[in-house]
């Protein structure tokens, strides 16, 4: 049935109703969005919000590291490492280990992900060569495989349900759990954090990351949420007790959750064949504070009374190497004023340097930079000195190596 | 699906196309619309579009027998079948809206008298636009037994009246005697009313997302969040705190029928203004036909006037004002904020009527003075009542009401931003009318390509400076 008076209609044809103002628009977002990835926008790893786990990366995803240095590959399951072979199964359907494979589960945040360092120089890939190489001189003929599931800003409840929930059904030789005492905070649920990229609701676009960027982050005042500030505030005031404080008397109660949970952990591995190996993480303060405690007296007591969980405290092996750096950088009056004191209360942060690390950088109060320093020691940091305390290659080539010896050497590679 | 999404743009491009493209077929094109109102209705909740189903064939069933009963002269049975629409009508509504209100009002009144009552709780979710859609098929089945028109015979084209997406959740309300013609009638696509139904979008874009939400993130929520949150508000906060709520308010609900109008236009249709500078107003009466005009004449035409309006004598014409307009606060809410903000407006409605008898030809006389002072006064008046609206519950009401009288402490520092937004808000709002129809005339005027570019623009700023997530329309609520 047609409409009996319908009268002639000169637009009579489809492209007058789409149009040439949608032709427009389409081809001018395409053109913006082309332009943008070329400045680099819309090409970070995207993270999506999750009720679980807080945040997790988008699966199957090739992007770049924030800092735009680092090409980041997310696997399938969605970490940020090669892709995986599904866990193997009986045919009940049990989860089942591998006999042909030695494999390392490592979970961890930023530090054990490899942030602005390529996948392959991050500290698990380290240990799997060097670990490979002791197979191989042992003659057992066994593949050893690392697998990484560290998430960015991960505490350690997160990494725990990443255990559960994913891990374990890989019925993993080695658990790998490094350990940062701001891992003990409790987890915070995911947030519009200009901090975490996540996925906007149909799709995340260059166009997105530019407006983030350069109008939200910049000119948009965050919403006051009372709600939201409050329990913001409240983990602002964990955050900083476990940064300058993390072995107060305050802190107990977050230490014994913690402990409480990686028993947990250590109990369900063991359960099913598996230890744990608890890594001490090096950490930049220590280079500048050297008596500063770490978390090895809270979880040596914890390592000693179980026969299947290994500590590892890779700390001495880097504060040799960092002597010619951290001398060059107190010689030349870096920590003389805010934010660089040391043993002040504030942590010694890492000073203004390129990315490549070679050049010392002192800003001006309003921006820009007022002075340029070589720094002869850059090759030797073992830590991203413009990032404030991750490692470089250097550094997980370090830790990496110091993890693959005490494995060895504590006979845990059975 | 909220109209400040993305998906909402793809949704309406989606059947901008397909309405146009089967222009000439019209079971098709309707089949088409109704199909995409029930969907756009169902990312609600789908369940709910089964009382959007009863209402349209309850009402289109009354209708016909309605008209039948009419014809053969059968007074009974009209009266029967309108009762009929009335009691699905309102029965729905009270249930879903009013049943745990009354409820809860009922056992607290009893155990004061020292009886315990304790009847069940529905405690649904209130149905999106319930309060639209079947005050709107009322209309038509009151209209039908007014004698004001005759009922469609198409089923179709009455479900598409019923469900149409764009007025479907928050209104304008439309009347069937107004829309049905259009429905019949063939549509023609004229490039002038495309430009204008985008500029109407357009418009309601910039009022929801540049004004109300950045208003309601930046300050309003934060000062109006509860008892404890008002009561820390000196008086100054408060002010400042009320006049962005009343932007915020005005920005969000004639954005949303803004947009409402914009996208019906594209279509083809035409709905009825709904906000018409309301803050210009320079009496009450004045405000309340310009804000939110369909709903406050449909409640004069089918609550005051079936009252007795004012044929009666003073007090009761002042009666029908105030049971009117209480019950105009009850259609907003099942709190009693809601009724007090009724109750309040009628009293004024009133108190303002008998004060202008004591006048020379009962009005002020043409003068700038007074033409100033009386939009001041209405918007205050008018103000004050939004705290009423925005409070969550009377103790805050209450805290609110004790903050107005402290003038003590300093006064509240607002970011350069949100000063920005309600300073050019309030003068966007208030800058003759004629500017905006030379506006829009420049806009139907622009080609399309450079229209398209301006589109983009207007994209990005919306993403862009917008607070993060979507906020949902603040009149999806009633």
């Amino acid at each position: 049935m047609t409409d009996a008076t319908t009268p002639p209609n000169p637009d009579d044809h489809v492209g007058a109703v789409i149009g040439l103002r949608t032709v427009v628009v389409v081809v001018l977002f395409l053109a913006l969005e082309f332009a943008l990835r070329q400045s680099g926008y819309g090409m970070w790893t995207v993270q999506e919000r999750s009720e679980r786990f807080g945040w997790t990366m988008l699966p199957s995803q090739a992007a770049w590291s924030r800092d735009l240095t680092v090409p980041e590959s997310i696997n399938a399951y969605g970490f940020r490492d090669r892709d995986w072979n599904p866990p193997r199964r009986d045919p009940s359907g049990t989860p089942v280990a591998d006999p042909s494979v030695f494999r390392l589960a490592f979970v961890g945040n930023s530090m054990t992900y490899g942030t602005s360092v390529d996948v392959d120089e991050g500290y698990p890939r380290v240990v799997e060569k060097l670990l490979s190489e002791e197979f191989a001189r042992r003659g057992d003929p066994r593949r050893v495989e690392c697998m990484n599931f560290a998430v960015q800003g991960y505490v350690f409840e997160q990494m725990a349900r990443v255990y559960e929930d994913v891990i374990a059904d890989w019925r993993p030789d080695l658990l790998v759990v490094p350990v940062h005492p701001h891992d003990i905070t409790p987890m915070k649920p995911a947030s519009d954090d200009a901090d975490y990229d996540f996925r906007e609701q149909i799709l995340r676009t260059a166009t997105h990351d530019l407006l983030q960027q350069e109008v939200i982050d910049k000119w948009i005042p965050p919403v006051p949420n009372p709600e939201t500030l409050a329990v913001a505030r409240d983990y602002q005031r964990i955050d900083d007790a476990v940064t300058f404080a993390p072995f107060s008397k305050d802190m107990n109660t977050y230490w014994e959750a913690y402990l409480q949970r990686l028993d947990q952990v250590a109990a369900d591995l063991a359960a099913h064949g598996g230890k744990l190996v608890v890594v001490n993480l090096p950490r930049w303060r220590k280079l500048f504070q050297p008596s500063l405690r770490e978390a090895t007296s809270r979880l040596q007591p914890f390592a000693n009374s179980r026969e299947t969980v290994l500590l590892v405290d890779p700390v001495p092996d880097f504060v040799a190497p960092m002597q010619p750096v951290v001398a060059e950088l107190q010689a030349q009056e870096w920590f003389e004023r805010e934010p660089f004191e040391t043993g002040a209360e504030r942590v010694p942060h890492a000073p203004g340097l390129h990315h490549d690390m070679t050049q010392l950088l002192r800003f001006d109060p309003e921006g820009g930079v007022r002075e340029a320093t070589e720094l002869q020691s850059a090759d030797k940091t073992l830590f991203l000195l413009d990032d404030n305390g991750h490692y470089s290659a250097l550094g997980h080539l370090v830790l990496g190596r110091s993890i693959a010896t005490a494995l060895r050497d504590g006979d845990w590679l059975e | 699906m909220l109209f400040n999404s993305f998906s909402y743009v793809l949704f309406l491009w989606t059947v901008y196309v397909l309405f146009w493209t089967w222009r000439e077929r019209r079971p098709m094109r309707h089949t088409m619309v109704l199909v995409a109102s029930y969907w756009f209705y169902g990312q609600a909740s789908w369940i709910y579009t089964s009382l959007l189903a009863i209402s349209t064939l309850t009402d289109y069933w009354a209708g016909l027998q309605l008209q039948a009963a009419r014809d053969r002269d059968d007074h009974g049975g009209a009266k029967r079948w309108m009762g009929l629409s009335l009691a699905v009508n309102l029965g729905m509504l009270g249930t879903f809206k009013y049943y745990d209100f009354f409820v809860e009002g009922f056992g607290q009144a009893f155990a004061k008298l020292g009886v315990s009552v304790d009847l069940p709780l529905l405690d649904v979710l209130l149905p999106v636009g319930i309060s639209f859609y079947t005050f709107q098929t009322l209309s038509y089945t009151i209209d039908i037994y007014k004698g004001r028109m005759r009922p469609t015979t198409s089923l179709l084209d009455f479900a598409v009246f019923v469900s149409f997406f764009p007025q479907l959740v928050a209104g304008p309300i439309v009347r069937a005697k107004d829309f049905m013609p259009q429905l019949e009638a063939a549509p023609r696509l004229e490039p002038s009313r495309v430009s204008s139904g985008l500029f109407q979008i357009l418009r309601g874009m910039t009022k929801k997302l540049l004004l109300a939400d950045v208003l309601g993130a930046q300050l309003v929520d934060q000062a109006y969040g509860d008892a404890a949150s008002l009561g820390e508000l000196n008086a100054p906060a408060l002010l400042i705190a009320t006049y962005a709520y009343a932007l915020q308010l005005y920005g969000d609900f004639a954005g949303y029928s803004d947009i409402a109008i914009g996208s019906a236009r594209l279509l083809g249709f035409e709905l009825r203004k709904n906000f018409d500078a309301p803050f210009k107003s320079k009496s009450l009466e004045e405000f309340w036909s310009r804000w939110h005009i369909s709903m406050s004449s449909w409640f004069t035409d089918y609550v005051y006037i079936g009252l007795g309006g004012s044929r009666g004598a003073l007090i009761k014409t002042c009666f029908n004002v105030v049971v009117a307009w209480t019950l105009v606060g009850l259609w907003h809410g099942a709190a009693w904020t809601f009724v007090l903000w009724g109750f309040y407006h009628g009293m004024m409605l009133v108190l303002i009527r008998l004060f202008r008898m004591l006048l020379p030809g009962g009005r002020f006389p043409e003068h700038p003075f007074f033409t100033v002072a009386g939009v001041l006064f209405t918007f205050h008046i008018v103000a004050f009542s939004m705290i009423l609206f925005r409070c969550p519950d009377m103790a805050s009401f209450g805290a609110a009401l004790s903050g107005l009288r402290d003038w003590s402490g300093t006064w509240p520092s607002v970011t350069w931003q949100v000063a920005t937004i309600m300073l050019l808000g309030y003068a966007t709002h208030l800058m003759p009318e004629r500017w905006q129809d030379k506006l829009e005339g420049s806009w139907i005027r622009t080609p399309a390509a450079l229209q398209g570019t301006l589109l983009v623009v207007a994209i990005l700023l919306f993403f862009g400076l917008r607070p993060p997530g979507l906020t949902p329309f603040v009149y999806f609520q009633f």
